[in-house]
């Protein structure tokens, strides 16, 4: 798995943090995105985005990641949005009904509040 | 007879000093010595009765009579001076031995010394005779009298009591070690039963095996032969415990020995009956059955020597037949028995499971019996799950009661079937996604549904990783994946300390937190999550889940 991170300085909410995942996401890979994360949101910026549209594969620990970062992310007062899940990663979310506990949204576009 | 006051206050002296300690020898020799002191007796001997024989055995002597006492044999009851007071329970003043029939002079003449007065007591413990204790001749050459008696009568119910708790802790000891050595001896025969059975496609091979006291009778072998056939021997010799598993441990051996010369099931019996008739002592004999069997075509090559029948379900629910051969007598019952095998074939999905009849014999604490009906209707219920399901029907049966009988169980199934092992490291859990994958998507599950199911793969997998390997990376994971009926069966083996299954529980989901969430995507997600608890080495998980179009799922 690789992941990604772009800081857009000037997205409709500001300056953004982009994080996007590539490939499967499981407790081996799991590690490398929760250190992505926690740096976005210890940088502080207006938003933080995950983008899952080159995840092809999630299990709980990467669910737990999610959970870790949104709490986070939640005290330290910035919002953080998921977008781009196709229809095998949202089942994973709404199995656990973790779907109504974090901001979802179809398109990259979308989680930036264009 | 009354004991003067100077005489109590010596015997609440030896009363402290013999009791002072727990092993015998430094008991007996106390006993011994503070006798001698006390009834100014030129010599003393204790012998302690042996209930396996019936025999009084001379442990320790002091005095003239300690050289000696090795060379002194066990004394019968009955015999002589002291085997009277044991046969008769009741003290011995004799004032000169050579006027008394009973006296026995053999220890005289061999020493040298000159008996002339005994006085000899029963030793009784908990109202039973543990031994004698004996004083022979007063050190100022006159006779025990009765004061002596009642002296010495008071002397020796301290001493039995010493030396009965002496007894007490010596059989403690010996019973401490024996299970000690009975719990190294089931390690040493649990190491050699199939553990890492080989990995044939298209069959399925489960093994359980349950001894009923430390060690079983049961002899449990498993193969790949060279032409990739499967060659499974399952034997019961008759009787339990020690002298049964080493009687099996041998047949063991010659089986290996026998089978690796030619595996072909009906020379192999004969020769093997050879061998077991000359080896057999007491009657012991051993029931086996022995197939040999083809994964390209289900092929059955049975022989039975006198071994409860076989039997076959599947490939649905409810399917069952016995594998019937010609009824052969046990091994080690007729020399010259010839033995030859009889062809069976499994269809795809079809499960030969070979048993020992401790399975149908295993009691329920109220004296029920589980008996062959109910073992079969379980065994037929789920043929995928046969095993695992009738291991876990036993243990609830027999409810954690000490088994009537040692128990195996080994079911091969034939179909579509494939495994894989893989290290107990997280890095593997990508390989054993995709060989899931292939499986799945080659039996028409679509993306969606195939992503669920490497779902629950995955976090069946990440739990042993995690808590039975304790993420060492030495463990080994063994995935079997079965197509049968419409159905897909997962089975995720590891070799890791046994868990229990009692702790694998969704979490409550209205609390949002990191972690935990792993059982409930299984539970989710397969139609049947069972985790299995019966294999002596380590865990499995099974997981059922139906393909497209197919409603019947066994529950």
């Amino acid at each position: 798995m690789q992941v990604t991170q772009e800081i857009l300085e000037s997205g409709p909410k500001g300056r953004s943090a982009v994080i996007s995942p590539e490939g499967e996401v499981d407790m081996h890979e799991s590690p490398r995105l929760r250190a992505a994360l926690l740096e976005a949101i210890e940088a502080r910026p207006a938003l933080v985005v995950v983008d899952f549209a080159k995840v092809t594969f999630i299990d709980s620990s990467g669910v737990a990641t999610l959970v870790e970062a949104m709490k986070l992310a939640k005290a330290a007062g910035l919002p953080l949005v998921l977008c781009c899940m196709n229809e095998k990663i949202m089942d994973v979310f709404a199995l656990a009904r973790l779907d109504k506990f974090f901001r979802l949204a179809d398109t990259r576009l979308e989680a930036m509040g264009g | 007879m009354t004991v003067k006051t100077e005489d109590l206050e010596r015997l609440l002296d030896v009363s402290a000093l013999i009791t002072s300690t727990l092993d015998l020898e430094d008991v007996l020799t106390q006993v011994l010595k503070n006798a001698g002191d006390l009834m100014q007796a030129e010599a003393s001997n204790v012998m302690l009765l042996d209930a396996a024989t019936g025999e009084l055995v001379y442990e320790v002597a002091l005095g003239t009579a300690k050289a000696c006492i090795q060379e002194l044999k066990n004394l019968k009851v009955g015999v002589g001076i002291a085997g009277w007071v044991a046969q008769h329970r009741k003290p011995l003043l004799v004032k000169d031995a050579y006027k008394d029939p009973r006296f026995f002079p053999d220890f005289d003449k061999k020493t040298g010394f000159r008996t002339k007065s005994i006085l000899c007591l029963p030793l009784f413990a908990r109202d039973e005779l543990i031994g004698v204790a004996e004083i022979i001749n007063k050190k100022d050459g006159t006779s025990f009298t009765l004061a002596d008696q009642a002296l010495f009568t008071r002397f020796c119910h301290i001493a039995a009591i010493a030396i009965d708790n002496a007894l007490l802790q010596r059989r403690a000891i010996e019973q401490d070690r024996l299970k000690r050595d009975m719990e190294i001896a089931e390690q040493i025969q649990r190491a050699s039963l199939p553990s890492d059975i080989p990995s044939i496609k298209n069959l399925r091979v489960e093994c359980r095996s349950l001894a009923c006291r430390y060690v079983a009778g049961d002899v449990i072998d498993i193969t790949r032969l060279p032409d990739e056939r499967l060659a499974v021997l399952v034997a019961d010799v008759s009787g339990k415990g020690v002298p049964a598993a080493l009687f099996g441990a041998r047949f063991s051996a010659d089986f290996e020995h026998l089978a690796r010369a030619n595996p072909e099931g009906g020379a192999l019996m004969a020769r093997l009956n050879a061998m077991v008739s000359r080896r057999s002592k007491r009657g012991i004999f051993i029931t086996a059955v022995y197939a040999v069997i083809d994964p390209a075509t289900g092929t059955v090559d049975l022989v039975n020597a006198g071994h409860l029948t076989p039997v076959i379900v599947g490939p649905r629910a409810g399917g069952l037949r016995l594998a019937a051969t010609p009824g052969y007598p046990p091994l080690g019952v007729e020399d010259a028995q010839d033995y030859r095998s009889v062809r069976l074939k499994l269809a795809p999905g079809e499960r030969i499971i070979f048993m020992t009849d401790g399975v149908s014999d295993a009691k329920a604490p109220g004296g029920g019996r589980l008996g062959d009906k109910q073992v079969r209707k379980i065994l037929s219920a789920c043929p995928g799950l046969a095993v695992p399901r009738l291991m876990n029907a036993v243990s609830r049966f027999t409810a954690g009661q000490v088994l009537a009988d040692d128990i195996t169980v080994v079911g091969v199934g034939y179909g579509d079937y494939e495994e894989r092992t893989f290290t107990s490291q997280t890095k593997a859990l990508a390989s054993a996604r995709e060989f899931v994958k292939a499986i799945a998507l080659a039996h028409g599950f679509d993306d969606r549904r195939t992503g669920s199911i490497l779902l629950a793969l995955t976090e069946a997998v990440t739990n042993i990783i995690k808590h039975t390997y304790r993420m060492s990376p030495i463990g080994k994971v063994r995935i079997g994946v079965g197509w049968c009926g419409g159905q897909l069966s997962i089975h995720i083996r590891d070799w890791g300390p046994r868990q229990d299954p009692g702790r694998f529980v969704s979490r409550d989901l209205a609390k949002v937190c990191p972690g935990g969430l792993g059982i409930h995507y299984m539970r989710q997600v397969m139609d049947v999550v069972e985790f299995d608890d019966s294999i002596w080495d380590g865990n499995e998980v099974h997981m059922l889940v139906r393909g497209k179009g197919s409603k019947k799922i066994c529950r």
